[in-house]
């Protein structure tokens, strides 16, 4: 294997594949990453075995082959170098890779490409194309919900369902639920249910930035395996097997008090009383006071520690229906208002039931639920 | 065989046997002897564990020439006239029966020379007769020679145990003698060598340190002097971490006299509690002062038991001075004013105690209406989260590392430490949860699903008694079915995927533990303590032993354990530096606590000294 790269092309590529490198493992084999020749590209892969990253860059190839390089000595390495033109050569024999940038001259011991774990391929089962943008809003408003306990498997996954022309993502702990359905631009032939693993989407989430083209989506056969396509890098990632729970009936079909605030104030005053909520198991206190003779409603936000104090806050609200309060753990209320603009509604039915928080309008064929569950507290 | 009056020899024999047991009653009977005598110097050597030779040497007033032969009688004493002196005894011995009994197990030989004597008078005694006696040059004082100790009663021989046992045992018994009267000089010699001395100095302290070396006495605390009623307890205890796996360590006085009295342990083990591990023992040595009319020493040959009249003020005493005294050395939190309720509560007063002080303070405390209000949770309020503003609070830890997953490293002003991770965070999370739910009940968290827990028959029968405690914890449920409950909202602290476990777990505690709880009880509350103290409204919040609803606190107390177990970070779980840090913030806040709610340590503390030792740096 003989082939040359540009220093800014191999550093970006490394910096794409590290998420998928494994940390802790008794595979050390999963803390290299592989590089292959790939026609007039280099592969650079990266797997941690529930996650694989392949990023592709452009090279100049002399002759094919593939070596598995420790990632995190090759990517300080690389960083390190002169933005130049780097050429590579590996030694077959001895497998050792020899790095020359300038009148810099290093080798580097690697393992075996054949030992690398195959990237599994998920090309024969759905195939969606769904536009960067629509993951990107799905996976940003519903992963704050998954629960990052491995408890139970499937809750840390985001169940994704991709049917006729709309896309739909949940998420779930055991106290609140997200979900945000989105229309695709085109139908899929085939319906599919997935539950993708939280941290892969985060991971992916990551390259989105950068994405303009609709992403192609493709799950295998017997649904194991997800791998997402984007320009020159594939991330695959397994799936969680098992049943997500029913969430549909988790979201109140009606409620008592409507409330809408605000996003920005609403947050702005829930992170001030969660100074005071911190010391004191997180509990925020709501009251919904709706205006009299055409007034504004108000939200009161209340907080206390015995130790540092305590806190009130009011913000201006539009409230339809009755008074209303209800005691929410700050952390919650602070994810789904950081995912928020403009004005949101929340709606609650008395201080023990859920309540849900919407966005106050919609987009076309864009909806977005939140459910909290309260704190059960002495009022 | 026919009834018949035992012979004089052998009735004597069998009396003797209840105050001599074994070679140290024979030290122990002497050695009160010579204290009573107003002896400043004594000298105590025992050959072949005492069976070859028990000799006590001191230097009192001496007995006179003829009182000699009667000083060997039976109920002969100089310390008792009248059955009236019975009810105030101010010395150590007082029933007449020490040297008789010696006498009748033993060949006894007694010299002693009177101050204005000219010389030595002896008698040798043997079988309860007096074979013989004479003159012979001595020094001032009386030693009494005890040879062929048991030769005639081989039953009572096969029963001792190895002569360094016993050997042991007397001296341990001496030592405990000097640290009641340290003024008094003893030396002890064990075949040859010098085994103990004190050095009559009139401190304790010094006793301590020639019986337990400076290390162990290092961990040892001056008790601050307590005055309750009228009892005052003085004495020394020990910091948590210096115990024994035994009770050895806890050596009891009243009124000079080493007493062992089941109740005063309890009411040393429950002022520890929580503080120091299961199974684990302080040291504590406490001098108990009691009008000599309200203790009744005539109960036991050996006087080793003692009967307390006013026993809960005792206990209280006791717990007072040992809490006070360890809040004042900043190992349990200062309880904030006397006004606040709670567990020992005694003013704070940190350096130089003022009797008046406490007993001016004292009364509200003893008030029945204030003790109940209080909820008796006991110590815990000493140690609450938070309520500290003692000298730790500045004291940080910096975390390090961590080992194998479980103990993070860290640096503290005084060298390493290594905490337990999930012992140490699960007791902050237990005294949160106490204190919460003691306040305004446990916060709760809904779930957004309901969790479906099956149980056992047993399980269900456990439900309703303790459904009262499990709802203030934040547990919230339904029945579903015949054999399932639904649970709806959990304590706010609890992990959600451990919420079926940890309320099973409760379950499982509590479920058929009757006999538990009853051995709690007995433990707790020894027969006759908590009506003397309810009469005489003594003890009430002061004491948890006292307090009688003492079941009912170790239930919570156990079920607050259970959550705070399934609350917190687990061993083998990897922690940031980040995580390390606001573990040990919560640690710091809560003052440190030694022992997680099973009894664990939390904490293990390798001083900068013992690291500049290890590396020879000094």
């Amino acid at each position: 294997m003989k082939f040359s790269v540009l220093q800014e092309n191999l550093q970006r590529g490394l910096a794409t594949v590290m998420p998928a490198v494994a940390t802790r493992t008794t595979m050390p084999i999963t803390t290299h990453v592989m590089l292959q020749t790939d026609e007039s590209r280099l592969r650079l892969t990266a797997t941690n075995l529930e996650l694989s990253i392949s990023c592709w860059i452009s090279a100049s190839v002399e002759t094919q082959g593939s070596v598995a390089i420790p990632a995190r000595l090759f990517s300080d390495y690389v960083s390190s170098l002169q933005r130049d033109r780097v050429d590579l050569e590996l030694d077959t024999g001895t497998r050792q890779l020899n790095i020359i940038s300038g009148r810099f001259n290093t080798h580097m011991s690697g393992l075996d490409a054949d030992d690398f774990p195959p990237t599994p391929v998920a090309d024969d089962g759905i195939n969606a194309e769904v536009p960067p943008d629509v993951l990107r809003a799905g996976i940003d408003r519903v992963i704050i919900a998954a629960a990052t306990e491995d408890s139970r498997p499937v809750l840390t996954g985001v169940h994704t369902s991709i049917e006729g022309d709309s896309i739909t993502m949940a998420a779930a702990d055991g106290f609140r639920l997200a979900v945000q359905t989105t229309r695709l631009p085109q139908e899929v032939s085939e319906g599919v249910d997935l539950i993708i693993p939280a941290r892969s989407l985060r991971e992916l989430n990551r390259m989105l930035t950068e994405q303009e083209m609709p992403v192609r989506v493709t799950v295998n056969q017997a649904k194991t395996q997800v791998q997402f396509h984007l320009s020159n890098i594939v991330l695959g990632s397994q799936l969680i097997q098992g049943n997500f729970p029913n969430y549909r009936q988790l979201i109140p079909e009606s409620s008592n008090t409507q409330t809408s605030v605000e996003v920005a104030d609403f947050l702005r005053a829930t992170k001030t009383a969660a100074v005071f909520a911190r010391e004191g198991n997180g509990i925020v206190r709501l009251y919904m006071t709706p205006g009299e003779n055409e007034m504004a409603g108000t939200m009161r936000l209340e907080a206390r520690s015995d130790q540092i104090g305590d806190h009130e806050g009011v913000i201006d609200a539009n409230i339809g229906g009755e008074e209303a309060h209800i005691a929410f753990n700050h952390r919650y209320l602070e994810d789904v208002l950081g995912v928020l603009n403009s004005t949101a509604t929340l709606e609650v039915s008395g201080p023990s039931s859920p309540g849900t928080i919407r966005p106050a309008t919609t987009d076309d064929g864009t909806d977005y639920v939140h459910v909290v569950m309260p704190m059960f507290v002495q009022w | 065989m026919p009834i018949q009056l035992l012979d004089r020899d052998v009735a004597s024999k069998i009396a003797a046997g209840e105050v001599i047991e074994r070679p140290a009653s024979v030290v122990k009977e002497l050695v009160e002897n010579a204290i009573d005598a107003g002896a400043g110097q004594i000298e105590v050597e025992i050959a072949r564990g005492g069976l070859d030779l028990i000799r006590v040497t001191d230097d009192a007033s001496g007995i006179p020439e003829n009182e000699l032969e009667l000083a060997v009688m039976r109920h002969a004493t100089s310390k008792l006239r009248s059955v009236r002196d019975l009810e105030s005894i101010g010395t150590l011995g007082f029933r007449g029966e020490a040297l008789a009994s010696i006498a009748a197990v033993a060949r006894m030989t007694i010299v002693s020379r009177v101050a204005d004597s000219e010389g030595g008078h002896y008698v040798i005694a043997a079988d309860n007769e007096i074979v013989e006696r004479g003159t012979q040059g001595a020094p001032f004082g009386t030693t009494v020679y005890v040879r062929d100790l048991f030769k005639n009663v081989p039953a009572r021989l096969s029963f001792l145990r190895s002569p360094a046992a016993e050997a042991t045992r007397c001296v341990n018994v001496l030592t405990q003698y000097a640290l009641a009267h340290p003024d008094v000089a003893l030396r002890v010699i064990v075949d040859g060598r010098l085994a103990f001395h004190s050095p009559g100095s009139g401190d304790a302290s010094h006793v301590l340190l020639e019986m337990w070396g400076p290390d162990t006495v290092s961990g040892m605390l001056p008790i601050q002097p307590t005055t309750m009623g009228g009892t005052t307890v003085t004495g020394y205890t020990s910091e948590p971490g210096t115990t024994r796996p035994r009770r050895t360590g806890q050596i009891l006085f009243i009124n000079g006299r080493l007493v062992e009295a089941r109740i005063l342990y309890y009411a040393i083990a429950d002022a520890y509690r929580d503080i120091v591990q299961r199974g684990r023992y302080p040291l504590v040595v406490l001098f108990l002062s009691v009008p000599s009319d309200e203790v009744d020493v005539n109960v036991h040959p050996t006087k080793a038991e003692v009967r307390l009249r006013r026993e809960g003020e005792v206990i209280a005493t006791i717990q007072r001075a040992i809490r006070r005294t360890l809040a004042a050395n900043g190992i349990v939190a200062a309880p904030a004013t006397a006004g606040q309720v709670g567990a020992f509560a005694a003013p704070p007063i940190p350096s130089a105690p003022l009797d008046a002080e406490v007993q001016l303070e004292a009364p509200p405390l003893f008030d029945e209406r204030h003790s109940r209000e209080s909820g008796d949770l006991g110590p815990d309020s000493a140690t609450k989260h938070g309520d500290s503003e003692g000298k730790r609070s500045e004291f940080t830890l910096r975390p390090v590392g961590q080992v194998g997953l479980t103990y993070i490293v860290a640096e503290g002003p005084d060298g390493m430490y290594l905490i337990d991770q999930h012992a140490a965070h699960e007791r902050v999370v237990f005294d949160q949860l106490l204190a919460e739910r003691r306040e305004k009940g446990a916060t709760s968290q809904g779930l957004l699903t309901p969790a479906t827990v099956q149980l056992t028959a047993r399980q269900l029968d456990a439900i309703a008694p303790l459904s009262d405690l499990l709802s203030s914890y934040g547990f919230e449920w339904e029945p579903f079915g015949d054999d399932a409950i639904l649970l709806r909202a959990m304590p706010a602290s609890l992990k959600e995927s451990e919420v079926s476990q940890a309320f099973l777990e409760v379950l499982d505690e509590h479920s058929g533990s009757e006999i538990d709880e009853v051995a709690l009880k007995g433990q707790a509350v020894p027969a006759g303590s908590s009506d003397s103290v309810a009469q005489e409204s003594i003890g009430g919040s002061d004491s948890i032993i006292a307090s009688g609803a003492d079941a009912v606190d170790m239930r919570e107390r156990r079920i607050a354990a259970t959550i705070a177990c399934h609350s917190t970070v687990r061993a083998g779980q990897t922690l940031s530096l980040a995580e390390m840090e606001s573990l040990l913030t919560l640690f710091r806040d809560a003052n440190f606590p030694r022992l997680c709610p099973h009894g664990r340590p939390t904490m293990v503390h390798l001083s900068s000294a013992q690291l500049e030792r290890q590396f020879a740096r000094r």
